[in-house]
């Protein structure tokens, strides 16, 4: 059922028929019927109101789904996972900890291997000479960046949250608006001028580029 | 030039006025016609007879529409009524559509044949005015133009300047379209959008201010307005009035360029200084484009794009028509 919701947009007026005074954005709530009265429709011309149409349906009731927030909503399509337990979730800080100390000694063992291996290979080409030392800043920085794992995480992005579709209001826009039957009389005076084509070089530029582009 | 290339219609929704352009066979055929709309007692029905004036009757009221409406509603002490309010269709507006349908029917006519392709003006979302519905706006052009027995294609208003202005700078230009109800701006390189805003003010926004300034009323200062002023050289306080609110008009244009090229700066390339084209009704005033140049040398300094030159439309009035015109014959170009 359509409901037509009128809203009053000059200061003041009295609509006699109904004894009743409108002001500025007063609502007035009217069925097709009392809609279609020829003293609505009158008011309606003059731009006492304007109308806006709401139409009432009944709809099947959709299950209530659990809104899932932008930034973990899945695509359709993806297998659902087992959630995993609790206890496998958290980290406890101790073995955190234990992992990282054990890296680092991992690491550091790595990079005094490799400067020993390198340190006593410079020595043995110069020949007990003085060590350049110089070059031996450059070894040991050297065997700590290829010590280093390479990439590494990326820093985090701002994830912009996609809006979720709160149901798509619908726009009503009106169906035979040209041919609402109404135009029953006369012409209209419609102002009309030829010019010389002003626009024969645009068009002809733009077909150029149209097939520049194509080649 | 073959048949085909003879097909396609562009027409320019605005505030103001209702514009198409088509081929025609000594040029180019440009219809106007007023966008407002007068409605009467049936009484006035033989008055109007007698004074010649066209008019058409509804099941209870006459409804004049066009010029006729704006020239007998001083004689009825009545204020006629736009269809569109700040370059938009309001929603719940229902006369406004039905007035709107036949008025863009007459400017139309028949297609040359079923389907021929219509290019309408739509306006780009304002920037300053969040509320205000083109989507809805779009939505009955579109309907409209069908029902006309067009296919209709939207394209943006201010686009069109481009097309019809800057074919010498490869479709590349800055183009403000200055209308009755809003402001429309984009920025193009070689026929490729970049930037494409409206802002919710424009000529009737300084009629408003000025009439509001100067203690007159606004249809005195839209007369004043359009019987001629010279922006560089204001006599009275109503014209003086009116270039400040031009000058502000202005501004607030600039202003809002710079910004919103700001948010596209680093995805935007623009290999060389490009043109600024101005156009619309709004501009039609006496010295604008000077008056324009004067405003833009003061911000030059800030402004973020480079501007090789400021020119005028060679048609101001019906550059939107004529640039949609550009994009539908286009369909029609063999490949």
């Amino acid at each position: 059922m359509r409901k037509y919701i009128l809203t009053c947009i000059c200061p003041s007026y009295i609509v006699s028929e109904i004894n009743k005074t409108f002001y500025l954005r007063d609502t007035w709530v009217l069925s097709e019927k009392e809609y279609n009265q020829p003293f609505v429709q009158r008011l309606l011309r003059m731009g006492v109101f304007s109308v806006a149409i709401k139409q009432e349906c009944r709809m099947k009731k959709k299950p209530p789904t659990t809104k899932i927030p932008p930034f973990v909503k899945m695509r359709g399509g993806v297998p659902k996972t087992t959630p995993t337990p609790p206890s496998q979730q958290g980290v406890s800080e101790q073995s955190l900890k234990d992992i990282v100390q054990a890296e680092m000694a991992q690491m550091k063992q790595q990079i005094v291997q490799e400067i020993s291996g390198e340190l006593s290979s410079m020595l043995q080409q110069q020949g007990g000479a003085q060590m350049d030392m110089e070059a031996l800043g450059k070894l040991i920085t050297q065997s700590i960046q290829a010590s280093l794992p390479v990439g590494g995480v990326a820093p985090a992005q701002q994830v912009q949250a996609t809006p979720i579709d709160e149901d798509d209001e619908p726009i009503y826009i009106p169906s035979n608006i040209t041919g609402s039957g109404i135009v029953s009389g006369s012409s209209m005076s419609v102002e009309s001028i030829s010019t010389d084509d002003s626009v024969s070089d645009a068009a002809s530029a733009l077909r150029a580029m149209k097939k520049k582009r194509k080649k | 030039m073959s048949k085909k290339k003879q097909l396609g219609v562009g027409i320019d929704l605005g505030t103001m006025n209702i514009v198409s352009a088509r081929q025609g066979e000594k040029g180019i055929d440009i219809r106007r016609i007023r966008d407002a709309f007068l409605d009467l007692d049936l009484s006035a029905k033989k008055m109007l007879k007698l004074s010649g004036v066209d008019f058409i009757e509804r099941e209870n009221e006459i409804l004049l529409i066009g010029d006729a409406a704006l020239e007998t509603a001083n004689v009825f002490g009545q204020e006629a009524r736009r269809p569109l309010s700040q370059g938009l269709i309001s929603a719940g507006e229902i006369d406004a559509i039905e007035v709107l349908g036949i008025l863009v029917r007459h400017v139309l006519g028949e297609p040359t044949e079923k389907n021929e392709v219509c290019y309408f003006s739509i306006p780009a979302a304002p920037v300053d005015d969040l509320t205000r519905d083109v989507i809805y706006h779009e939505g009955v052009f579109e309907r409209i133009v069908q029902e006309c027995g067009y296919d209709a294609v939207a394209s943006n208003e201010a686009m069109a300047i481009i097309f019809s202005d800057c074919a010498k700078e490869g479709f590349s230009g800055l183009a403000i379209s200055f209308g009755a109800g809003m402001c429309n701006i984009a920025l193009a390189i070689n026929t490729i959008e970049g930037l494409c805003f409206s802002v919710a003010r424009g000529g009737d926004w300084i009629d408003a201010g000025a009439s509001k300034a100067t203690g007159s009323t606004q249809s005195k200062i839209t007369a004043l307005k359009e019987a001629g002023i010279d922006l560089l050289n204001p006599k009275t306080r109503e014209e003086e009035a009116l270039a400040v609110y031009y000058k502000s008009l202005i501004k607030y244009c600039l202003k809002h360029i710079a910004n919103e090229f700001k948010k596209i700066k680093g995805k935007f390339s623009m290999p060389k200084p490009i043109p600024l084209v101005i156009s619309g009704g709004t501009s039609k005033a006496g010295g604008f484009v000077e008056f324009f140049q004067q405003v833009f040398e003061e911000q030059r300094s800030r402004f973020p794009i480079e501007i090789s030159e400021i020119r005028h439309a060679k048609d101001p009035l019906n550059a939107v028509a004529l640039g949609l015109y550009v994009q539908a014959q286009n369909e029609y170009d063999e490949d």
